[in-house]
């Protein structure tokens, strides 16, 4: 995808209030780096100066604190860089997961899915000051959850990210060999909040 | 809360963090230098993180590999889900030699380390260690074959040794016979 990210973005992304851990730029640089290389790195920086982006990537920190605005516009940005469709901001969404050992220590990743969900709504009040995660429904039995995020308007690709990392999570919790997630519900197709359907089947390995 | 009470929490707080971010960068950059391929596995045995010396011994890319189960990087599937299978109980396993396979196939021997992660006596998920043995151990096979040579060569050499002596201690013998015959012989005459 190209031309993602143009001033106007820039602008009513970074009036957008909330903000969020460093932890989570830094995977997704982690994750540009593995894809692109420095060049490509190098690439997101020029582009931010060129967009007059207020971040320095240097003193980006697992505990540093950013607007979401500017997380959001980094993820663009290296759709942008990496030419990404949605299955590779699918994979970035995932890669966000895989590459940040922090967030998976301190969020108890090495739990099940049963505990990682019971907890899910805190483990989002740790890295966002802003919206809301809540798990409407979940079914241990039939292993299915229905993830509901309020209050979180950025990008529609956003949701694509989220979908990723929310696979990921349960792809390390569960042993199950087969994860289904869904968007059942956008704010940017007019619902009210987002909601995402993840099950995880019932055949083991 | 008074401003100054206050004031001295968020500095605090700010120091806290300052603190942790320092910490986390040393975590990180020592697991990355550890010359030994580690792995955080879950408590369903899937890989969570993997240091650098992983990727470079076995060629897999952390976005390939971590979420993956571990048994993806082993090909006796019986015997890594029997050690699997001790490891709650036993807590840590020493020296457990297996065939690892690299992303490009190519076999290799390691010898691994198991230890499991408890918190309140409650299993978290694993650690995972090992070391590549593959050249060790061909040496080991080619000085056990080079040995075995050795010693063959020597056995023989000692039945040659064997023989020669018999035909000398024959021959010894004989010569002390003729010698006596001679030394009769002079004694009739």
């Amino acid at each position: 995808m190209n031309n993602i990210v143009t001033k106007e973005l820039v602008k009513k992304l970074l009036s957008l209030p909330g903000h969020s851990k460093g932890t989570i730029i830094l995977a997704n640089l982690e994750f540009l780096k593995k894809r692109g290389g420095d060049e490509a790195f190098l690439q997101l920086k020029n582009k931010i100066k060129e967009l007059e982006i207020p971040v320095n990537l240097e003193e980006v920190k697992h505990r540093s604190v950013h607007p979401e605005g500017i997380s959001v516009l980094i993820v663009l940005l290296i759709t942008e860089i990496l030419n990404l469709d949605e299955s590779g901001v699918f994979e970035m969404g995932r890669a966000g997961m895989k590459l940040s050992p922090i967030v998976k220590i301190l969020t108890d990743f090495f739990a099940s899915i049963d505990t990682i969900l019971e907890k899910a709504p805190r483990y989002w009040k740790k890295y966002f000051d802003f919206g809301e995660l809540k798990i409407v429904e979940h079914n241990k039995e039939k292993k299915y959850a229905i993830i509901r995020l309020k209050g979180y308007n950025f990008h529609p690709l956003a949701c694509v990210y989220h979908a990723g990392y929310f696979y990921q999570v349960a792809k390390i919790a569960t042993d199950a060999e087969h994860i289904t997630i869904k968007e059942t519900k956008c704010t940017f197709r007019g619902d009210p909040f987002d909601e995402f359907y993840l099950s995880w089947n019932n055949e083991t390995k | 809360m008074k401003q100054s009470e206050l004031k001295k929490c968020k500095e605090e707080l700010s120091d806290l963090q300052g603190e942790l971010n320092k910490l986390i960068d040393y975590i990180n950059s020592f697991f990355d230098f550890l010359p030994i391929p580690v792995c955080d596995l879950s408590s369903t045995f899937h890989i969570i993180q993997i240091n650098k010396s992983v990727e470079r011994l076995t060629g897999f890319d952390a976005l390939e590999i971590v979420g993956e189960h571990v048994e993806k990087l082993f090909p006796e599937k019986e015997k890594v889900q029997n050690l699997i299978s001790l490891l709650p109980k036993k807590k840590e396993l020493d020296n457990k030699e297996l065939v690892l396979i690299k992303k490009n196939k190519e076999k290799i021997i390691i010898n691994s380390f198991w230890a499991a992660r408890v918190k309140e006596e409650k299993v978290e998920g694993f650690f995972l260690a090992f070391i590549d043995i593959t050249f060790l151990k061909k040496v080991h096979e080619e000085m056990e074959k080079t040995i075995k040579l050795r010693t063959q060569e020597l056995r023989n050499k000692v039945e040659e040794l064997e023989k020669f002596q018999k035909i000398a201690i024959g021959r010894e013998l004989k010569m002390i016979e003729l010698k006596e015959e001679i030394r009769k012989l002079k004694e009739g005459n």
